[in-house]
């Protein structure tokens, strides 16, 4: 047991994380003693066993079932007697002599390859094993015993053991699995992810039931220690996309990873472009659709946004309900959706070249409207239309930032401003303020809301070129956008991919929404594409053929 | 890192260079004068007298306000003279504070004496320049063109707008300037052009508080006026051009008084030409269907031999109409305004080309039979006439 001078306190905890557990539990007291100094919420807990032998219990206070952990760990151990019945603890033999080398062994399940068949450790697995607590684990280094520690199950250390005994009886505060905020549908689940890792865990196990379908654990952060999980169903998912994945995460070293956005930056292809890269979703009926057009879902603890990777431009545009209503429903939502998304992009652009350019181009009647509307306008078209959207941004960002009372007045006061005040006053135009209406409409739109900021903010950069060159400058700027949208990859998939490399199957679920059993191929990233899809309709007699 | 300052120097270059050409023909709405429409008159030795009609943005204010701006007066007409029509434009935009916009200037008229010395020179302007559409309505008008512009029509924003409303509700040639152009440069080298002429106000009002109406349409015989179709005449032009469409007409019934007026739904017209034994003539044939409108005969409108009746008063009224086209354009005129020569054209090249230099002798020549089948398709929703 090492003591550094601890200059550097991070160093020094890092080389106590690789401490083996003593045999003699006053050591071990002592050592925890040390790295949780001044931890209030701490808690190690002396007591002694029916036989007297000395014991203490770690755990987090706040993060374990106590009344679990006094009926179920603490009781039983002090009732027991030994030598009767299945409650009976052995003790292990006087003397320890495993070496050193049975630790480093240890796996994070508990199994020690090495050591089967050493009654020693069978009396202690028993003793695990006669707990009556669902998952025990066993641990064997002081980092482990604490990583256990802080997830909130208890572990147990006993004098004369070098291992320590977790008990799964984490138990927190937990937000109720809700209705998710940002993604509603009318019809369809509605579950949402919460904060909490194992429960949308089991939310996605609920919905593939299959040992397919798999989840791989890795904690990052350096303190956060945040777990994440890489869940992707096994004969769809690439390999090779699994391992770019857990490639990318254990490039991620941070501190902590709050919420899966600020992973997102970390893995995503290009930090630069004003897309996002990764689809986020809080519904698990939207991530299980995804797993099974094989891609990946990563669970982040903490947060209920898991991301989805690969993702298209066009999954952003689309919603779980399309699927869940009639195709031609779904097909004509999303044109509708293709419209706004260009509207949400172009429209204030194209009213300020139109306005400023190429003033031939409106109805006739529809520009004396107009030119009798701006008459007293004492700004350019361009002036007005980037003021006018700017204060739109700001009441938009007033009204989600500020609680939901205020919120309202906040609306109400905006609307005001903008809709009546603005115009009486002859600052703006009625027509710019529909236009800044309709733009702002068109971008509640789009189902996800990441993409619907990108587009707000490239709307500026174009309005200037609108302002300067015209439909020229509008045309620029959406031939730089596609240059930029063609070269743009998520997880080394093209990100339009489903328009792009033409492929009619794929075309059948981004320009369309095709009849479900007319889509009987999976999509670009999958490696088994051949969907078994039952025909439409009622089923064919028998020695009809289906064509 | 690389990256990152290639994409800077790009970028500012790219704003440099955006930059640079600034917003040489940017211009505010509020800087425009909108032309709606614009009329030509002859002035003294050979100039022009140029008539824009400028529309004059009343400030609409907040939305209560708007209602009370009137429908009058938001026009205003500018009349300058010039050398040409260019030169006339270049002193119109002296006097304006604004800068011209030709983009919505949907009417042009001529007054019908600078119709007579010609439109083509004007013309030439109006197809030339970026500006003017190739969609607007021309006019000759009785009379200046400049008075007509000066109208303030009650129930059109303009007199311009009401032109072109009536022109679209195809009584009279709707002539565009594209359309106008494709007449002038065609085998013929003629045209026709509505003939407008200002209605007298009703006592009590101001008296530019009318509008403009047809009263005809003009022949233009190589670019230059030489005469007039009256009503009817016109009519039967459009009944030849095939361009009659859905016109209320009223006729005589063959054989029994009162009249019968019907309403055409459809009608299509075949013009055969053929060359026997030297004799140039053209094969009219005009069928239409019509629904019933309106019968004072007091006939049984069910009775078959009545609808007959009806139908062949109908015929008759219309290749009357016809007839007096003909008369006028073949005699009078001279002018091959119903695109004979292009027909000839094209079933008789050989022939065409000998005759093309006097076509308009041979055109007076032609002998033009018209057949005529009406049918009257729908009595409408009552059978008798009302008893009495």
């Amino acid at each position: 047991m090492k003591h550094m001078g601890s200059a550097n306190p991070a160093a020094d905890i890092h080389d106590r994380y690789a401490q083996p557990i003593d045999y003699e539990l006053e050591r071990n007291e002592q050592t925890l003693n040390e790295l949780l100094n001044d931890c209030s919420d701490a808690v190690l807990h002396k007591f002694k066993l029916g036989m007297g032998r000395k014991a203490i219990l770690v755990y987090i206070s706040g993060q374990s079932d106590m009344t679990l952990i006094d009926q179920q760990v603490i009781r039983p151990l002090v009732d027991a007697r030994g030598g009767s019945g299945s409650r009976k603890i052995e003790r292990g033999d006087e003397r320890k002599s495993s070496s050193e080398a049975a630790w480093t062994g240890a796996s994070e399940n508990g199994t020690e390859s090495g050591e089967e068949g050493d009654p020693e450790r069978g009396g202690r697995m028993r003793l695990a094993e006669s707990m009556p607590v669902a998952p025990t684990k066993t641990v064997f280094r002081i980092g482990d015993l604490l990583e256990e520690v802080f997830q909130g199950n208890p572990v147990l250390l006993m004098e004369g053991e070098t291992m320590g005994i977790s008990f799964g009886l984490a138990d927190w505060e937990k937000r109720a699995i809700e209705e998710p905020m940002a993604e509603s549908v009318i019809r369809g689940p509605r579950e949402g992810f919460t904060e909490t890792l194992i429960t949308n865990m089991a939310m996605l196990r609920r919905r593939l039931r299959t040992p397919l379908f798999k989840m791989r654990p890795i904690t990052l952060g350096r303190l956060s220690r945040t777990r994440v999980v890489i869940a992707f169903i096994e004969s769809i998912a690439p390999k090779e996309l699994v391992e770019e994945a857990m490639n990318r995460l254990r490039r991620v070293d941070v501190d902590g990873v709050m919420e899966s956005g600020a992973l997102e930056e970390y893995i995503q292809d290009n930090p630069w472009s004003p897309f996002p890269q990764l689809l986020a979703t809080e519904r698990p009926d939207v991530a299980t659709a995804a797993l099974m057009e094989g891609k990946i879902v990563l669970l982040v603890e903490g947060t209920p946004f898991s991301l989805i990777a690969p993702t298209t431009l066009f999954a952003f545009l689309q919603s779980p309900e399309d699927y869940y209503q009639k195709f031609f429903i779904g097909t004509t939502v999303r044109w509708l959706r293709f419209l706004f998304f260009i509207m949400a992009l172009l429209f204030p652009s194209m009213y300020v070249a139109v306005l400023t350019f190429h003033q031939e181009m409106v109805p006739t009647t529809l520009l004396l409207s107009i030119a009798k509307s701006r008459e007293d306008i004492p700004f350019p078209a361009l002036f007005e239309a980037i003021m006018m959207e700017v204060t739109f941004e700001a009441l938009r960002e007033a009204g989600v930032r500020l609680p939901k009372q205020v919120g309202a007045a906040v609306s109400i006061v905006g609307a005001l401003v903008i809709g009546e005040a603005a115009t009486a006053a002859g600052l703006v135009s009625p027509i710019m303020v529909m236009v800044v209406a309709l733009t702002g409409i068109a971008s509640f739109m789009i189902p996800h809301y990441p993409i619907g900021i990108s587009l707000r903010l490239l709307r500026f950069p174009i309005m200037l070129l609108a302002g300067i060159v015209g439909m020229l400058g509008v045309i620029l700027g959406v031939i730089l956008l596609v240059i930029h949208l063609c070269q743009l990859r998520s997880f080394g998939m093209p990100y339009l991919s489903g328009m792009m490399p033409a492929r009619r199957n794929d075309w059948k679920d981004t320009w369309f929404r095709a009849p479900l059993w007319t889509m009987d191929k999976r999509p670009e990233p999958a490696v088994n594409d051949v969907r078994l899809h039952s025909p439409a309709g009622e089923p064919k007699r028998q020695g009809e053929d289906r064509n | 890192m690389k990256h990152i300052r290639r994409f800077r120097r790009m970028a500012a270059l790219g704003i440099t260079a955006a930059l640079l050409t600034g917003c040489w023909d940017r211009s505010e709405l509020n800087d425009l004068a909108l032309v709606m429409a614009a009329g030509f008159d002859q002035a003294e030795s050979g100039r022009i007298l140029l008539s824009a009609q400028i529309y004059v943005p009343k400030a609409g204010g907040s939305g209560q306000d708007r209602s009370k701006g009137s429908a009058q007066g938001q026009t205003m007409v500018k009349t300058v003279e010039g050398e040409t029509l260019a030169d006339a434009i270049g002193n119109l935009q002296m006097q304006l504070s604004r800068e011209i916009f030709w983009g919505h200037g949907e009417v042009f008229i001529f007054g019908e004496e600078r119709a007579r010395n010609g439109i083509e020179k004007d013309l030439n302007l109006l197809l030339h320049a970026r500006q003017p559409r190739e969609r607007a309505n021309i006019y000759v008008s009785k009379g200046k063109a400049a008075e007509i512009l000066r109208l303030a029509p009650r129930l059109e924003r303009d007199s311009a707008e009401s032109l072109r409303e009536m022109s679209r509700l195809n009584k009279v040639p709707d002539v565009t300037m594209v359309k106008l152009l494709s007449m002038l440069s065609g085998a013929e080298n003629t045209a026709v052009l509505p003939y407008i002429q200002v209605r007298r106000s009703q006592p009590g009002t101001p008296s530019n508080q009318t509008s403009p109406y047809f009263v005809g349409s003009a022949v233009l015989k190589e670019g230059r006026l030489v005469g007039l179709l009256d009503i009817q005449a016109t009519r039967g032009l459009l009944w030849l051009k095939n361009e009659n469409k859905d016109a209320i007409f009223t006729s005589d019934i063959a054989g029994s008084k009162g009249k019968v007026s019907m309403w055409i739904i459809n009608h299509h017209t075949t013009l055969v030409p053929s060359i026997r034994e030297g004799k140039w003539s053209v094969d009219a044939y005009i069928e239409s269907k019509s629904n019933l409108l309106q019968s004072t005969s007091g006939g049984d409108v069910m009775d078959p031999e009545w609808i007959r009746r009806a139908e062949i008063g109908a015929s008759e009224e219309i290749e009357s109409s016809v007839r007096s086209a003909l008369e006028k354009a073949q005699k009078a005129y001279r002018s091959d305004i119903f695109g004979f020569g292009e027909l000839f054209r094209r079933h008789y090249p050989s022939q065409w080309r000998a005759v093309q230099k006097n076509w308009n002798d041979v055109f007076s020549g032609i002998d033009v039979r018209v057949h005529v089948r009406t049918r009257l398709k729908r009595p409408g929703v009552t059978n008798d006439s009302i008893p009495y």
